[in-house]
């Protein structure tokens, strides 16, 4: 009974690829950075130097820990909805993040909360945390908890917060709209190394639960009915894991706004390599989702100049929905879609 | 020592599906139930496994409460093989059978070399040592069948329910089950078997339960259950009945 699937390999493969990413990525850019700017540290005074650690080892940095973060969310959420397509928008956590954002846009409030927190990005998980407590309470009181009815409360949520926002974008100033719809084309150089450190206390609490949940995990994606009699408490579980993901999601849309599809894509392709065991799909998505958010951001930064020597930067959810969508029409022509939606 | 119903009244959807159930389950014991569709068969068997909630009575598992234990606790005593899977989600058979293993282990533990000698054995003994590497949705109806029951079988249960377990098999895997399934009874477990086919459920039980309408009509051994004015009474059907190994077993046949 011997089913060894290269998940060793691929881990350690995807742990390379993701430290080479932390190494190279912050490189690369409009001004060449040199050894000695590196070695310099913090407080080397080289323009090279500040742009390395004050601007581009924190976005890096975050664009890691938004990627690790949002594609291990969106494995937990699959797992749980036993839905390939679940994640953290179809659930409405982002929308409700981008509904908090854009009220505090609209609104002018984007000072500091008690000195040190940006209001906006207080506001922007107030909203997902909202949306998480409005989404669990219409999902108890309808249907028990039942996922069909998490997944379908969580769109309903999506599609009202997405009216709101649109209302707001109709009642706001035109640099204020634009302002609006800025943010909700999703970033991770907003907040530098101050956003990195708030997200990550969540990310960590997030992933502890998650960890703990991973046997848990397996057994719901094999269905309720097997969970239970195997001794998964499934409502407990499935409670945990959907507050887990959805805080670590409120708290990365939160600093950088919503950035689609890294958490449907990076699931599907490490599913694909490392099988679906959350012991090693969940390292394997948090590396590669570490990996490809921010690859995706270098040529985000860098697309315009490399074309035509502009140094307009584009916003990374331009990338990640991108290539999400041609993902999926990929998907689409190389699979039945009933096999996408059953299977992953 | 044994899991009951004491009972039991169970409701589906607002709907009365059983009523007043008695049913005890003991140790070394086999016990088919049988009855026509819709008669509570599958409700019997997850309220027994603890998956759904009585309306009146009680569940109990070896003299305490069903629902005084936590789900880890029944899972150590009672493995459950349903009649259908919701899904498959890419898994080999080895993950299914590893996984298997979650009640008796910490959450965080990796498998204990008793643990994969355990998963083993009972993959030898159903005969799907050789499909430990495929996708759960790549295998037979069958052997997927035997699979889920190798997985309860790794749970170490003291007691094991299966909801129609011969349905998608083949004529020489029934006859494999009904020994593997004896052996379980003899090695101590109680085993409970919804079965429609009654040749199976006289060669299996030591007692026949029969259900209809949400109320047990019938629970005795074989022999008293398999006569045709009762098997009528039953399932409205007509029943042709011989015998076989010289009279020591009786062949059920329904008249068409």
């Amino acid at each position: 009974m011997s089913a060894s699937r290269n998940g060793g390999r691929s881990l350690a493969l995807l742990g390379l690829l993701a430290l080479a990413t932390l190494l190279l990525a912050p490189l690369l850019g409009s001004i060449r950075i040199g050894w000695d700017d590196v070695m310099s540290g913090p407080g080397g005074e080289s323009t090279a130097a500040q742009v390395f650690w004050r601007l581009r080892v924190p976005r890096v940095a975050m664009a890691a820990l938004a990627g690790a973060s949002l594609a291990a969310a969106g494995c937990v959420f699959q797992s749980i909805f036993r839905n390939p397509l679940a994640e953290p928008f179809t659930l409405g956590v982002a929308s409700g993040a981008s509904l908090g954002a854009a009220i505090g846009l609209h609104m002018g409030w984007t000072g500091l909360l008690f000195g040190f927190l940006p209001v906006m990005t207080g506001l922007a998980f107030v909203g997902a945390a909202t949306s998480i407590m409005v989404v669990w309470t219409i999902a108890r009181v309808r249907g028990a908890g039942s996922a069909n009815t998490l997944l379908l409360a969580g769109v309903a949520i999506g599609f009202v917060s997405a009216a709101m926002i649109l209302l707001l974008e109709f009642l706001s100033s035109r640099p204020v709209t634009n302002e609006i719809v800025r943010w909700l084309m999703g970033s991770v150089d907003r907040t530098g190394a101050a956003g990195l450190f708030e997200t990550i206390p969540f990310a960590a609490a997030g992933a502890a639960v998650v960890w703990y949940l991973h046997k848990s995990l397996d057994l719901l994606m094999m269905g309720e009915l097997v969970a239970s009699s195997r001794g998964v408490s499934v409502k407990r579980t499935r409670a945990a894991a959907y507050f887990a993901a959805s805080l670590v999601t409120a708290a990365v849309v939160a600093q950088c706004g919503p950035i689609a599809f890294v958490g449907l894509l990076v699931p599907h392709l490490t599913r694909a390599l490392v099988g679906p065991v959350h012991r090693r799909l969940l390292p394997a998505a948090a590396l590669a989702g570490a990996a490809f958010l921010p690859w995706c951001d270098v040529v985000a930064a860098n697309l315009l100049r490399w074309l035509h020597g502009s140094a307009l930067q584009i916003p990374v959810g331009v990338i990640t929905n991108l290539l999400g969508g041609l993902f999926f029409i990929y998907l689409l022509f190389r699979r039945p879609a009933e096999a996408i939606v059953v299977d992953g | 020592m044994s899991l009951a119903a004491e009972d039991i009244d169970v409701t589906r959807d607002r709907r009365a599906v059983l009523s007043s159930v008695r049913l005890t389950l003991s140790p070394g014991e086999c016990v088919c139930v049988v009855g026509p569709n819709g008669a509570g068969k599958s409700t019997l068997m997850l309220t027994l496994a603890g998956l759904l909630p009585v309306a009146r009575g009680r569940v109990v598992l070896d003299g305490r409460p069903l629902r005084t234990f936590s789900r880890r606790e029944v899972a150590r005593r009672i493995a459950f093989v349903p009649q259908q899977y919701e899904g498959f989600g890419g898994f080999r058979a080895s993950d299914v059978l590893a996984a298997a293993r979650f009640a008796h282990a910490h959450p965080l533990a990796a498998p204990s070399e008793a643990d994969v000698r355990l998963v083993e054995e009972q993959a030898a003994r159903c005969g799907v040592s050789e499909l430990g590497g495929r996708t759960i949705g790549t295998l037979s109806a069958g052997e997927r069948q035997k699979v889920w029951l190798a997985a309860a079988l790794v749970q170490e249960p003291a007691y094991l329910l299966l909801d129609e377990p011969t349905a998608a098999l083949d004529a020489r895997y029934v006859a494999t089950l009904v020994r593997l399934l004896r052996g379980e009874r003899d090695r101590g477990r109680g085993v409970l078997v919804i079965c429609h086919d009654l040749n199976v459920a006289a060669a299996l039980g030591d007692r026949i339960v029969a259900l209809r309408g949400g109320r047990i009509c019938h629970d005795g051994p074989p022999a008293e259950f398999l006569t045709p004015e009762r098997l009528a009474d039953v399932f409205d059907a007509r029943f042709r009945l011989s015998a076989v190994d010289g009279g020591a077993r009786p062949l059920v046949a329904p008249e068409f």
